[in-house]
């Protein structure tokens, strides 16, 4: 044969000494190098049999003193590195022997392989190195399982058939330490091999090396298998191209194609599902070795961390540090009622639930200890001056201290604190009335750390431990309610409701002035008595003139033309809070009245009032508007709902005359009660002032007009028609024209149907003149 | 620790922090601490150009002292609660020592 690709002979015979010499003086001639070789030089020379006598003139004396030269002692395996890395190699985890020991293994199940069928000379040249290395190696080599890893890097290795190397290797470590044991110990020799954690009889070490093998075939296995599916999902991708390249040759013969495909698909499949494996396998090997430092630390560790970072956020009582938080959930928890979280997922709940148990074991027990120990806000240290604030996030150091000293009454620094924040309304205050507001807010203040105090014993409840009998809890109940009337009875007194103050206008008046008292109100209505209330809405009633709601309206995007004196007026923002926060609380209890009480507050309101002025704002016709509409009720029966009987024929003349003298005293302003404008200009000047009007919204209006139409006779009705008559057209108009959004057209003819509807008739009925 | 009880009731919401040095961020309010200090999930750089090292963030921890404003979705708030809250805080009087003094 000629030269095989690497220019290797690889013809099979070996040759002789002489030919060998041959070769080699063959190659060197064609090389041009020199080869100096003793034998093939001897041979020139002829020289093969004689011996020359030049070693025996060598000098062989003065060795005596090498061993002192030298020392006795033997050669140090200090630079054994191959021993060195043996040794510690060991104790790797697998993966990594792998990597360290792989070319290693791989030139060590080539080299038996190559070396019979390629006998050539450079082979054997090669063996002989092979051999040499071995030998050279073999010295520092300590014990046996070191023989698989020599040659470090000397072949570069191929095919992964050397897989099946590891597991001897193994063996044999765990062998070697058993036998070790079985040295040691003198025992009956129990196979690694067997189960065993359970078998008492092996040492711990034992135990620990069995399990330690288990984990190593299971690598050994896992890695077997993912070399195996390396090996075969490299080997699929090969036969693809091919058979992919020939499908095109054999057009005519559709079977094999079909069958082709198939075989592709096949393949295809099968290539995913390694993939998986792959990958699935991947994960196993990072979770076991993740796994290995489980459960270093102690349920009593953990628990302990735990303690220690609570330690700052415990406290005994909830509701004093995590208000908000507390409140919230419970109110959430409460609105979503029926479908919690809690007994549906099994698993995680019970996870959740036991977490949180054992959370609030431990915030317990911080509280006790705390509470045994009361833990000093300031320290002072012996033998310095001075107290140290201990600081916490409860007790944080602050950057500045305000001083608490009041400052004096009228004093003048007061008036440079006279303009008001309100930026629609700009008011200026005099001196007094500084104070005044103060005064007040302060008022509004302490009536809502009351309510605050109030609601806060009915969340808890009267205090009960399970240690009571039923007659502690009986009178701890007691107790509890006591403390609660008690408390409601001060804030009735705050309220100053049964005072007489002809001249002053009543707390309560004021209280409705200010923002957060208006949201107060229907706070406070909610523990205090029915006559309590009661009392309260006549009050409001008698004086809601002086109400600030019941003012004329700055609607949004306007101002007051002229600069007058603001305090004439009301924001739209402010007059919605009212009628969205304090009105409903109030008229709800109107909605459960009685006749008599409808007629004695109706009279009250009238009487008291300007009642053309209050019906021009819309506080003032809510509230007339209930009224009617609750007289209506009663008289047609409505009472029985709550328990009342129907109303008497006194009640009822009573009624009318209430309803008359009302009417008369609306007559002729009807017209008036639509919001008026003209004391008003657009806050940005392109704006249109009918623009604007368009946006208020008057259903309230209308529905006031329909309740009076409600009680009204023949004459009154027709008197109501011709006031209105003119707006109520325009409405219609405007919605017809095509001006408007669809749905506010309609809006607008919803809302004039609610009076013609009370009075039998229907917007339809209009004929519009286009 | 009234911001810390309000933050905790915020957990799980889609909120921005803006910090001292104009960063703004936006993420899932995972947890808070005492410190109000904030860790957010699955976060966006408000001004991606500006900060290109943040693009590959997904998550943060945020010290609570180098925190500006937080922006929150009203509807999880309840308003009148916080005012309730507030008014509690203010009750409780603190013994504190102060760097100034403010008459």
């Amino acid at each position: 044969m000629g030269d095989s690709f690497f220019g290797f002979n690889t013809g099979l015979p070996s040759m002789t000494d002489d030919e060998l010499r041959m070769a080699q003086k063959e190659r060197a001639a064609r090389e041009d190098a020199d080869v100096y070789d003793f034998a093939s030089l001897r041979h020139e020379l002829g020289d093969d049999d004689f011996d020359d006598g030049l070693g025996d003139q060598l000098e062989e004396a003065g060795d005596d003193l090498n061993d002192e030269t030298f020392g006795d002692d033997t050669i140090g395996k200090d630079f054994d590195f191959a021993a060195t890395t043996a040794q510690f190699t060991s104790k790797l985890p697998d993966d990594e022997r792998m990597r360290h020991h792989k070319p290693n293994e791989i030139a060590q199940a080539h080299s038996p392989a190559q070396q019979h069928p390629q006998g050539s000379w450079q082979n054997e040249d090669l063996d002989r190195q092979h051999r040499e290395a071995n030998a050279i190696w073999s010295d520092f080599a300590q014990s046996q399982h070191q023989q698989h890893r020599q040659q470090p890097g000397y072949f570069q290795g191929t095919p992964p058939s050397s897989s099946m190397m590891q597991p001897p290797r193994g063996a044999m470590s765990l062998d070697e330490m058993e036998a070790e044991l079985h040295r040691q110990r003198q025992q009956p020799a129990f196979s690694a091999d067997q189960g065993l954690p359970g078998k008492k009889m092996m040492s711990l070490a034992e135990v620990e090396a069995a399990m330690l093998q288990r984990n190593h075939d299971l690598h050994h296995q896992q890695q077997l298998h993912f070399q195996q599916q390396q090996q075969s999902s490299a080997m699929p991708p090969m036969p693809m191209s091919p058979f992919g390249g020939f499908a095109n040759v054999p057009p005519n013969n559709a079977m094999q194609q079909e069958q082709l495909r198939m075989a592709a698909l096949q393949r295809q499949h099968q290539e995913f599902m390694e993939q998986m494996n792959k990958e699935r396998e991947m994960r196993r090997i990072d979770d076991v070795r993740k796994s290995r430092y489980d459960n270093l630390m102690t349920q009593y560790d953990k628990d302990l961390v735990q303690r220690i970072q609570l330690h700052q956020l415990a406290s005994g009582d909830p509701y004093a540090d995590d208000f908000y938080y507390q409140v919230y959930s419970s109110l959430r928890m409460r609105a979503s009622g029926t479908k919690p979280a809690e007994g549906g997922r099994g698993r995680d709940s019970r996870r959740d639930n036991s977490m949180m148990a054992r959370m609030n074991q431990q915030v317990q027990r911080i509280v006790n200890d705390a509470k045994r120990r009361p833990k000093q806000t300031q320290v002072t240290l012996e033998g310095a001056l001075g107290k140290i604030t201990t600081l916490s996030t409860r007790n944080p150091r602050q950057v500045l201290q305000v001083s608490d000293k009041k400052p004096h009454d009228g004093s003048p620094t007061h008036i440079h604190a006279s303009e008001s924040t309100s930026t629609i309304t700009p008011k200026v205050k005099s001196l007094g009335s500084m104070n005044d507001r103060r005064r007040l807010l302060n008022t509004v203040e302490s009536l809502y750390s009351k309510i605050l105090e109030l609601e806060q014993m009915r969340r808890q409840g009267p205090a009960r431990s399970r240690r009571d009998d039923d007659e502690e809890q009986e009178r701890k109940l007691e107790e509890w309610n006591e403390q609660y009337s008690v408390k409601v009875q001060q804030l009735w007194d705050s309220l100053h409701i049964m005072e007489d103050n002809k001249e002053q206008t009543p707390l309560l008046v004021a209280v409705l002035t200010v923002n957060k008292g208006k949201k107060l109100i229907p706070r406070i209505i909610r523990p205090l008595t029915h006559d309590q209330n009661l009392s309260i809405l006549s009050v409001i009633l008698a004086h809601f003139s002086q109400l600030q709601v019941c003012r004329p309206v700055i609607y949004p995007g306007t101002q007051v033309a002229s600069t007058e004196d603001a305090q004439r007026f009301v924001s739209y923002e402010d007059m919605d809070l009212f009628m969205n926060a304090t009105a409903p609380a109030l008229l709800s209890f109107i909605t459960e009245a009685p006749m008599k009480v409808v007629i004695a507050l109706t009279r009250l309101l009238m009487e008291k009032n300007d009642i053309r002025y209050v019906a021009q704002t819309k506080p003032g016709l809510a509230f007339l508007t209930m009224l009617l509409s609750r007289a209506e009720i009663l008289k047609q029966g409505g009472g029985a709902l709550h328990g009342y009987a129907p109303p008497s024929v006194e009640e009822l003349s009573l009624w009318q005359d209430v309803y008359t003298a009302l009417f008369q005293a609306l007559q002729g302003r009807f017209a008036s009660i639509f919001p008026a404008v003209y004391y008003l200009v657009p806050s940005n000047p392109s704006m249109d002032m009918n623009q604007l009007l368009l946006n208020i919204d008057d259903m309230y209006i209308w529905q006031f007009l329909a309740a009076i139409a409600v009680g009204a006779s023949m004459e009154q009705q027709h008197v109501l028609v011709t006031e209105v008559r003119d707006r109520v057209m325009e409405n219609i108009i405007l919605a017809k024209s095509n001006r408007l959004p669809l749905d506010r057209a309609t809006h607008r003819i919803d809302n004039t149907n609610l009076f013609l509807h009370s009075l039998g008739l229907d917007a339809s009925q209009v004929s519009a003149p286009l | 620790m009234l911001f810390y009880s309000f933050f905790k009731t915020l957990v799980d919401q889609r909120v921005t922090v803006e910090l001292k040095n104009d960063l703004a961020v936006t993420g899932v309010l995972k947890s808070v601490d005492q410190y109000l200090n904030i860790k957010l999930d699955d976060i966006t750089v408000i001004d991606q150009d500006r900060y290109p090292h943040m693009i590959a963030v997904k998550n943060c921890f945020i010290r609570g002292s180098v925190v500006r404003y937080v922006q929150l979705p009203s509807q999880a708030v309840d308003t009148a609660l916080l005012q309730d809250a507030a008014r509690r805080e203010a009750q409780t009087p603190n013994p504190q020592q102060a760097n100034v003094r403010v008459k």
